[in-house]
């Protein structure tokens, strides 16, 4: 029995930091994936969430800033709001260049922010992290139930986050989104200010990267500088997004759960070598994560979901097309209704919201 | 409809307009022809904005449009079209329709979130003016593919598509027949034709095939070098010895 509570215990720590992994590659999926911004500095926004959250919601403590005690949703709005507005800052500065600056700035950002958090003990208590982050609710709950409310509050926001930006790829501003990556020069021609689009993309990518920080922090209990090295998180959210399908907000989720799992396991065969090779061992799982990308890319290079377009309305067949058009009105389409478009399933209904929406 | 005033544009040591100055007259139907490398698609992109002119103004309706972005450009009612055809390649034909009516209210994410179900209603009608464009090009059976997956000429047609859809009241068209067979051209200058005059569209084209200029085009402008050379009718230019100097590199016509 206890072997068994020992087992969901573990189950509900790896479905958590899954979760918490799915809303970074969704993140990266709306920035890369439909816009084609090429974030490498997923690290900085994770970070600063993290930091963001920690310090609003923390109990004073005299060797850094804190004593705010705020409840979680205001930690979590606050992760949000300092991730947007320094990816605000930077996509203003980036976002006109041409799309190789914003990987370069991201990365730069990202290491200039982690070296701020080590550096900056005042704020952030330096290289000896802020410990004791507390699970929302965790006195009142106790340490059990905390820890499955959490679990539920990550599930509860990746579906909420998923829903989200599925509708939004499915809409007009997806439509516009992804004519951004494919030909921004089309895009510009045909009216649309590519500028707006990408900003708001890396915005909100940036957004729930920092959000998904707030959670890591509240989950793990404890952050410090050493945990937003860029190789854990933003090579391994990339990894996740390539595996899974970029492009595909399922395919994200399902390959932050694949490599998540492959990357936990691993850890754990590797924590039963000798402890002269356990550290040795890390690198070479870094190592073997790589190698499964290539594996990947050679095999199934768009993913294991690809990229699919969403369905469209494509109104019934009019008249016959006559060789030539008649010398008169264009012919009007019947109004759209009936008949799907080939192959399709689903009903004509705009770009089809997702099944539980409702305006 | 739209006035060019002594465009100066230059790549490093290549003037590739050299004050090229004309008039596209409102509700014509424009012929821009001459010897490749003489300016014409360099004037599409400072035209439609892609490209500031060193100097020069461009007047559109009399406003003064110099330098604006192509988006804004758009808005006033400039479409352009691309010699080599640029469309979205992961995203369907439809797609490729369906992005270019200005305005649309699913582009808000707002609004996206909040208020699916006028967005959906806005979809059909769009989506509806997309199928009549298909079914005019013969893409129709293509809706549901990726315009990578198309072919050269369905591409072109694809490009005019794009240009159909924007409402725009001035179309700027890059080699809108190469690459086209000969069927879907005689379609092609039908729809040119119909959209002059009946919605009262003013076309530019650029076009290298003499006998559609000659078919569609007046008055036809002639330029060589970043200049205009000459402008007139097709038979009035045909007997330009100048233009056939150009043209032909000399000799007899």
């Amino acid at each position: 029995m206890i072997e068994l509570a020992g087992f969901s215990s573990v189950l509900v720590q790896f479905a958590t930091f899954a979760g918490i992994f799915a809303l970074l590659a969704l993140g990266l999926n709306l920035q890369w994936g439909m816009g084609g911004l090429f974030n490498i500095g997923i690290a900085g926004f994770f970070a600063v969430g993290a930091y963001a959250s920690a310090i609003l919601t923390g109990a004073a403590n005299p060797s850094h800033l804190g004593g705010f005690a705020m409840p979680f949703i205001l930690g979590a709005l606050a992760a949000m709001s300092v991730s947007g507005l320094i990816a605000l800052a930077i996509g203003l500065i980036t976002l006109r260049l041409r799309a190789d600056y914003l990987a370069i700035a991201t990365i730069g950002i990202a290491e200039i922010l982690r070296l701020f958090l080590k550096n900056e003990a005042w704020l952030t208590n330096g290289v000896r992290g802020i410990a004791g982050i507390a699970k929302p609710h965790a006195a009142f709950l106790g340490p059990g139930w905390a820890t499955l409310v959490f679990f539920a509050i990550v599930l509860v926001s990746v579906l909420l986050v998923y829903l989200g930006l599925e509708r939004a790829r499915r809409s007009p501003w997806g439509r516009v989104l992804r004519a951004v990556r494919e030909n921004e020069e089309t895009a510009a021609a045909s009216g649309k200010n590519t500028v707006r689009f990408r900003l708001e993309a890396f915005v909100l990518g940036s957004m729930i990267m920092g959000y998904g920080g707030a959670l890591y922090a509240h989950f793990f209990g404890f952050i410090s500088p050493e945990a937003f090295e860029p190789e854990l998180t933003t090579f391994l959210v990339w990894i996740m997004l390539i595996a899974g399908g970029s492009g595909n907000n399922r395919g994200a989720i399902l390959g932050a759960v694949a490599i998540w799992l492959v990357w936990s396991g691993t850890e754990v065969l590797t924590n039963r070598l000798p402890p002269e090779l356990v550290t040795q061992a890390g690198a070479i799982r870094l190592l073997l994560i790589g190698a499964l990308l290539q594996v990947i890319l050679l095999l199934r290079p768009e993913g294991l979901l690809k990229e699919r377009p969403p369905p469209a309305p494509l109104p019934p067949k009019g008249v016959p097309p006559a060789p030539l058009p008649p010398k008169g009105v264009p012919p009007k389409g019947v109004p759209p209704k009936g008949v799907p478009p080939r192959g399709e399933a689903r009903p004509p209904r705009g770009p089809a919201p997702p099944p539980s929406s409702r305006a | 409809m739209i006035a060019l005033q002594n465009l100066v544009k230059r790549f490093g040591g290549v003037t590739a307009l050299d004050g090229c100055s004309f008039e596209v007259p409102a509700g014509s139907i424009t012929g821009l022809i001459g010897p490749n490398g003489a300016g014409k698609t360099t004037l599409f992109n400072v035209v439609s904005g892609a490209l500031r002119p060193d100097r020069g103004r461009i007047r559109f309706d009399g406003r003064d449009v110099t330098g604006l972005k192509p988006h804004r450009l758009f808005r006033l009612g400039i479409v352009r079209s691309f010699q080599i055809p640029h469309m979205l390649a992961r995203m369907t034909t439809l797609e490729n329709l369906m992005l270019v009516p200005g305005g649309q209210a699913g582009e808000n994410l707002l609004a996206v979130w909040l208020n699916s179900r006028r967005i959906a209603r806005e979809e059909a009608a769009i989506a509806g003016r997309a199928g009549e464009v298909l079914e005019l090009l013969a893409l129709r059976e293509l809706a549901g593919e990726l315009a990578g997956n198309l072919s050269g000429g369905q591409k072109k047609l694809l490009e005019l598509g794009r240009a159909m859809m924007s409402g725009a009241r001035l179309f700027l068209l890059d080699e809108p027949g190469a690459g086209v067979n000969p069927t879907l051209m005689a379609r092609l200058t039908e729809t040119i034709r119909r959209l002059n005059r009946e919605e009262g569209v003013t076309f530019c084209i650029i076009e290298h095939d003499m006998d559609l200029v000659a078919r569609l085009c007046d008055p036809v402008i002639v330029m060589a070098e970043g200049k205009v050379l000459a402008q007139g009718s097709m038979e009035a230019i045909r007997g330009n010895p100048e233009v056939i100097e150009a043209y032909l590199g000399g000799g007899e016509p």
